[in-house]
């Protein structure tokens, strides 16, 4: 059916809106001009010889009543777009209100698309924010790529920051961040840490933003033996310094250097991301061209120039850089992009769009159910049209009533869905509010009660659109002669049918993500299941690089520690690791020895383990032996690789005595002889097939931060502060950085893949729960419409089944028909969302046959609740009615 | 001498207004004035006709409206043509003719 877009000039529609804003103007107006009018009018008598009072008095005459002119005037201006708006919308009313049952639920319905879009758009809103800066997309980033991997590195080298930083005259400025955690301490007091950046000097300057007391760094502040300064922030200022306006001088010792605090940061800033204190640095002097990446850099473009252009003269920039550098990777380049691409991870973007399409889906549904809903109603309506229709009223006409009507319920809507909005918003603060960086804050604001409010319109024009084009289309002679009959015609009847389709189609798409989605959620969440994490309590201590400098004191202080906590009751066994299975991804190149070093060097991810570590996360020897009390560090380097890593790069023959060596971090050049392999334990989530896993020992590593897991004999709570008073009593200066169960901390990890999971599910129900009432809602309709033909059947002595099937085939082959169309659209949804699905299968059968039988189940039982009904009728009754 | 009053057949109030209108800006008093003068005191307007009758064409976009300061040094309020009231005067004053032409045929020869 093709549907002509209404057409409204623009002129008519300032006219309507002038009639509705601007009453009393015109008001004014009126009376002025036929002040005017009367004031011409006594002139022309008074030159013709009449006094003056005289003359306005015969004028007033001439003139007669104003009051009916003027109404007649205001008539013409208001009787038209405006009064016919106010009319349709008092008779969407007064329906709304003859028909509650109707109503409620196609408010409930809208109420329920509107909220769960609303939600989420408030979400995507709240997290894909700007900076809080001035013109935050004059903000560029400086990144780097490698034309071999293909993939841009977010940081660069000193070398590169320190070639590039004054240079392009395209910007205003390019300033490095290096994030790290920075420790306060003072004597006496135990050490706090927070989390800070070694910035360069300009950075603030380039954001455009100044502390609220003391001042900004200077180019000098970075220099070499410049006295050290510090700016908190807004937090630290708070909490550590109780608000002191007078912080300003003050000296603080942070990682062990005492610096002087120059400034105090304004609220609401944490560059980059929750920082909270910052040091001035500037890139090294003479940095090496191949140095590691470790700098953020990025820059502000002059006022009026492009992207392109600054990337033109970046590009000639950095090809000299390239030829005068001969030891710098000839494949590498820098380039630039937006500062939003890289504020927000590569998979942020990709999934809160797959979120929002996906929560249309529900608006959408919800919009098919109302309109199926109108058209069940169409019988009685369709009569009024024709009347209507027959007594002059255009097309158009009619059709804007509809519409008009159905804004009625759809405003309904839209207020349950803004009160459904609130509460989603409160659950996700509540469950993820943490995960935000500090620019995101999800909440309903304007933004979000515009797009309500547009939500609102639309769903009006798409529920109300097709029933009224459909009734204001009907032919009013022929509808106006069967009116006694009070068919509603086969076209209507159809249209539901479809409707109906349609909404078991969409909603058959809108689960297979979910259930996809969901899976992928599970993969990401529970990537360990084997190790009871329960009986699990993890405390995570980090060594201040200058209280424990070397590496003999660090691991002295480990051992210390092990044993002080292996023997106390109530501890089955204890591990110190500088990872945990599952929360911390992190690999790095390493070489086999007797193989060349390819381009791109295989990667394994690894982890300094404890003597304990495979007892306590309940992994098993597969070959080989365990690490020894002998594997120190006088011992020769030794390493353990699990299942994965053999079959990856072994080809399943066993490794042991064969070396490796890690590249190119601390450990290159030292041969690492494989002594055992071990079962696997997944150590990244989602799980990574691919990267193989090398276990070193804790003696032979250089880590400083490390998780200390001790296995209970019953419940980890019993253990709760058993590792951090151990820590205490050893050094009471050595910062705790956590203690929590390792189940809570998974659930903390995987917080974020849960609430997906969570929204993805609430939308799929509303997605199941709207396509069932409306098919039921259909059956309904079916079932008062043929009450004459079931009541003759019955009255023939058809059987029951017979009756119920007769209502419900119509049913099972929408059902069908809509699956079938839904569960492929599914398929081809899923396919494109790709990474998306965060590691799920998108061909998965499973998920497919779960929608299928969960769909039919529903909507045949949707359908049979009103089947029943039919059985219940009475033959005599109806055929009496006749 | 009886003055015919203008709204004898509908539609003619709005082919009179929108012809005096062609020629120039007016406000509603001197457009009454006009319509008097020109023909001879034989069609005056009422009031109560020619503001609604204004407001009519105003709404439908055939006169537009604007404030301005008359002669008198008064804020008046002033009608002008648009392109289409120029299209309607057009359309009008044919079937004028054409309606005209008629009776005087049928006066004369029935």
């Amino acid at each position: 059916m093709a549907l002509s877009p209404l057409r409204v000039s623009r002129a008519s529609v300032r006219r309507f809106l002038r009639s509705l804003f601007q009453r009393q103007r015109l008001d004014r107006e009126l009376d002025e001009e036929i002040e005017f009018h009367l004031q011409l009018s006594a002139a022309a008598h008074v030159v013709r010889g009449m006094s003056a009072r005289e003359a306005s008095s015969v004028a007033r005459l001439e003139f007669g009543n104003p009051g009916p002119v003027a109404d007649a005037s205001r008539d013409i201006r208001r009787a038209t777009s405006r009064e016919h708006f106010a009319f349709d919308l008092r008779s969407g009313w007064r329906l709304a209100r003859r028909t509650p049952l109707v109503t409620l639920t196609a408010i409930v319905v809208l109420g329920l698309g509107i909220g769960s879009t609303t939600t989420m758009f408030s979400i995507t809103h709240g997290i894909l924010r700007d900076l809080p800066v001035d013109q935050p997309e004059q903000l560029v980033h400086l990144a780097a790529m490698n034309r071999r991997r293909g993939a841009p590195e977010s940081k660069i080298s000193a070398w590169e920051l320190a070639s590039v930083r004054n240079l392009p005259r395209a910007l205003a400025g390019i300033g490095g961040v290096m994030v790290g955690t920075f420790h306060l301490g003072e004597p006496n007091r135990f050490a706090e840490r927070w989390s800070g950046a070694a910035v360069t000097p300009n950075v603030f300057h380039l954001l455009r933003v100044s502390p609220m007391l003391g001042r900004d760094f200077a180019e000098h502040d970075a220099r070499a033996g410049a006295p050290p300064v510090v700016i908190v922030g807004a937090a630290i200022w708070r909490r550590r310094f109780e608000s002191d306006s007078g912080v300003i001088g003050r000296a603080i010792r942070v990682n062990g250097v005492l610096r002087t605090v120059v400034g105090v940061m304004r609220d609401g800033l944490r560059f980059p991301r929750e920082e909270d204190l910052w040091v001035p640095q500037l890139p090294e002097a003479s940095p090496p061209a191949n140095g590691a990446p470790s700098w953020l850099a990025f820059a502000r473009l002059r006022d009026g120039v492009s992207i392109d252009a600054a990337r033109m003269e970046l590009s000639s920039l950095d090809a000299r850089l390239g030829a005068e550098a001969s030891d710098r990777d000839p494949d590498r380049h820098l380039l630039l992009r937006p500062y939003r691409e890289q504020q927000f991870s590569r998979m942020v973007v990709p999934i809160f769009g797959a979120m929002l399409f996906v929560v249309s889906f529900v608006l959408f549904i919800a919009c098919a159910n109302v309109a199926a809903l109108l058209l069940s109603q169409g019988a009685a309506r369709a009569q009024e049209m024709a009347v209507r229709s027959a007594l002059g009223a255009t097309t158009r006409r009619l059709t804007v009533q509809m519409v008009s009507e159905v804004l009625v319920l759809a405003v309904g809507g839209g207020l349950l869905g803004l009160a459904l909005a609130a509460v989603g918003v409160a659950i996700f603060n509540a469950v993820a509010g943490f995960e935000l960086a500090y620019w995101m804050s999800v909440r309903v604001d304007s933004t979000v009660l515009a797009c309500a409010t547009g939500l609102v319109f639309s769903a009006a024009l798409l529920a109300g659109l097709v029933p009224a084009r459909l009734a204001a289309r009907v032919d009013a002679g022929s509808l106006l002669k069967n009116a006694s009959r009070g068919s509603s015609g086969y076209r209507v009847g159809r249209l539901s049918r479809v409707l109906v389709g349609f909404q078991v189609a969409l909603s058959a798409t809108l689960l297979v993500v979910t259930v996809l989605m969901i899976q992928g959620v599970r993969l990401n969440a529970s990537a360990l299941t084997n190790v009871q994490p329960e009986a699990l309590h993890v405390t995570r201590i980090e060594l201040r690089s200058d209280a424990y400098p070397s590496v003999d004191q660090r691991r002295r202080f480990f051992s210390r520690l092990e044993t002080a906590i292996y023997g106390r009751p109530g501890v089955r066994s204890v591990s110190l690791s500088s990872a945990l299975p599952g929360l911390d991804p992190s690999d790095r190149p390493f070489q086999i020895e007797g193989t060349p070093v390819p381009n791109d060097a295989p990667r394994a991810m690894t982890t300094g383990t404890s003597l304990g570590f495979f007892r306590t996360f309940g992994a098993t020897m597969v070959e080989g032996r365990e690490f020894a009390r002998s594997d120190d560090e006088r011992a020769p380097p030794v390493a353990i690789v699990n299942g994965r890593f053999v079959r990856r790069h072994f080809a399943g023959q066993s490794p042991i005595g064969r070396r490796i060596r890690l590249t190119p971090t601390d450990s290159l050049g030292t041969w690492l002889t494989i002594v055992g392999v071990v079962g696997d334990i997944e150590q990244r989530a989602p799980p990574a097939p691919d990267v193989g896993m090398v276990y070193l020992p804790l003696m032979q590593s250089r880590d400083a931060d490390v998780s200390i897991t001790v296995r209970s004999d019953g419940h980890a709570l019993a253990l709760a502060s058993l590792t951090r008073d151990a820590v205490r009593a050893l050094d009471p200066e050595v910062t705790v950085v956590s203690a929590e169960r390792f189940d809570a901390l998974q659930a903390r990890e995987s917080s974020t893949e849960r609430l997906f999971g969570g929204l993805f599910l609430f939308f799929g129900l509303s997605a199941l729960l709207l396509a069932s009432v409306g098919l039921g809602g259909l059956v309904t309709l079916s079932v008062q419409q043929r009450r004459r033909e079931v009541g003759i059947r019955l009255a023939l002595g058809a059987r029951t089944t017979e009756i119920v099937r007769l209502v419900l085939r119509g049913s099972v082959q929408q059902l069908v028909v809509g699956l079938t169309v839904g569960l492929v659209l599914g398929l081809l949804v899923a396919r494109s969302l790709g990474a998306v699905l965060m590691g799920a299968d998108a061909s998965d059968w499973r998920a497919y046959v779960a929608t299928g039988v969960t769909l039919f189940v529903t909507g045949v039982a949707a359908a049979w609740l009103p089947a029943r009904q039919a059985l219940r009728i009475a033959p005599t009754e109806v055929l009496r009615a006749e | 001498m009886t003055s015919p009053r203008t709204d004898r057949l509908p539609g003619t109030l709005d082919l009179l207004v929108l012809r005096i209108l062609a020629r120039e800006q007016m406000h509603g008093w001197a457009i009454a004035q006009r319509l008097q003068l020109i023909s001879r005191d034989v069609l005056t307007v009422g009031q109560g006709s020619l503001y609604p009758a204004l407001h009519r064409l105003e709404e439908v976009g055939a006169i537009d409206a604007e404030w301005k300061m008359s002669d008198a040094g008064r804020r008046g309020r002033f009608y002008s043509l648009t392109l289409k009231g120029e299209e309607l005067l057009e359309r009008e004053r044919a079937s004028w003719k054409v309606f005209t032409a008629a009776v005087a045929r049928v006066l004369q020869f029935a």
